[in-house]
């Protein structure tokens, strides 16, 4: 009966060694994959973008002319930006 | 697969106090207006194309999806207030981080500014061969009628990477082989690292990969190498050579093919200031 808990212990201790070794392995490729990407209190210098072709569009955006625009002189408090690609 | 956020576009326009303060703009890095309105119609908020990886640069190159959450700063620059990287499709929590980043916005004391972040210097990647394993393929790039170089300079050209160069003799025209590491736009695959070389007229000589995959990470093979080879092989780096992804793409490595061509398309900069740098005749 000994035995049978100390095997049961030792079964406990060695799990939780391996659970706390993956835990360890996956928050350090999580804070890699965060590495050097933009965080609260960064600045993105000026820029500009194409204005979009379709006119849905540009009246959400209160934009009237065509060609480029700056995403930052928008009259908003906030912008969201999801960067992505459609490939 | 898109409904999440364009639920969370609709929850903002129904909202009396967000509708006219937040706005959703999506750029969609290594794409053009073409790829834009194929897609177009998943999306109920302006896509805009960044064709040239310009956005994606001066972000700092993240994988996609990268949510930014940020507020006009002055004189065009944005001030980030939140940002997420990948999927976020609770679209409850999405909201909330919206609400968040409002708030945020317009109490403009919250925020402090990380100092050095308009000249933030760019995360360099780490190539994943040894120096003997790289000079070995750069030899083998610069090769010209099947002889390797015997003598190989290297120049480094700063945010354009490492250059190197061989004059295989005096008629001969000088070769150089330029080394690319760029981060992909996208969360689940490796980046890209390959050597192109050329000479100094500008005119493309080989391709050779030292890292480069497709769907599921699997390395390019023998064949998607060719094509590659083969869409330069003959022509000019020094004219702009539109991608068509139906044509000029590796199968399964779309995006990856953009930034070889991306990355193949600044050998007119590189070629400049190597002029600069004396290593190339006017």
């Amino acid at each position: 009966m000994k035995n049978k808990v100390k095997i049961w212990k030792k079964s406990i201790i060695v799990a939780s060694i391996l659970l706390g070794m993956n835990l360890f392995h996956q928050t350090g490729e999580a804070a890699d994959a965060t590495k050097g990407l933009l965080r609260s209190g960064d600045i993105i210098p000026a820029f500009s973008v194409p204005v979009p072709k379709n006119k849905t569009d540009r009246s959400y955006l209160m934009l009237k002319k065509s060609g480029i625009f700056q995403p930052a002189e928008m009259d908003v408090k906030l912008l969201i930006i999801e960067v992505l690609n459609v490939y | 697969m898109r409904s999440y956020i364009n639920e969370l576009y609709a929850r903002i326009e129904k909202d009396a106090e967000l509708k006219n303060n937040v706005k959703i703009i999506g750029i969609a890095v290594g794409n053009n207006t073409f790829d834009i309105d194929f897609v177009e119609k998943k999306y109920d908020f302006p896509i805009i194309p960044d064709d040239k990886f310009e956005f994606h640069q001066l972000v700092g190159e993240p994988p996609t999806p990268f949510f930014i959450f940020a507020r006009p700063y002055g004189k065009g620059r944005l001030l980030v207030v939140d940002s997420y990287l990948g999927r976020l499709e609770d679209t409850n929590k999405l909201f909330s981080m919206v609400n968040n980043a409002f708030k945020m916005s317009t109490a403009e004391s919250d925020i402090t500014i990380n100092k050095k972040t308009d000249d933030k210097a760019k995360e360099e990647l780490v190539l994943p061969v040894t120096e003997s394993e790289l000079m070995e393929k750069v030899s083998q790039s610069m090769a010209v009628g099947g002889k390797r170089p015997d003598k190989i300079e290297k120049i480094n050209l700063k945010e354009l990477g490492d250059v190197y160069t061989w004059a295989p003799g005096r008629s001969a025209r000088r070769v150089f082989a330029r080394v690319v590491a760029r981060k992909i736009p996208c969360v689940d695959c490796h980046d890209v690292f390959y050597i192109y070389s050329f000479d100094d007229t500008g005119k493309f000589i080989n391709f050779i990969p030292i890292s480069i995959s497709k769907l599921d990470n699997e390395e390019w093979d023998a064949k998607d190498i060719n094509k590659m080879q083969s869409n330069f092989t003959g022509k000019s780096l020094l004219k702009e050579r539109p991608f068509n992804p139906k044509v000029d793409a590796i199968s399964s490595a779309t995006i990856s093919s953009k930034l070889i061509y991306n990355s193949m398309g600044e050998t007119g900069l590189v070629m400049r200031k190597l002029i600069d740098m004396g290593y190339i005749k006017r």
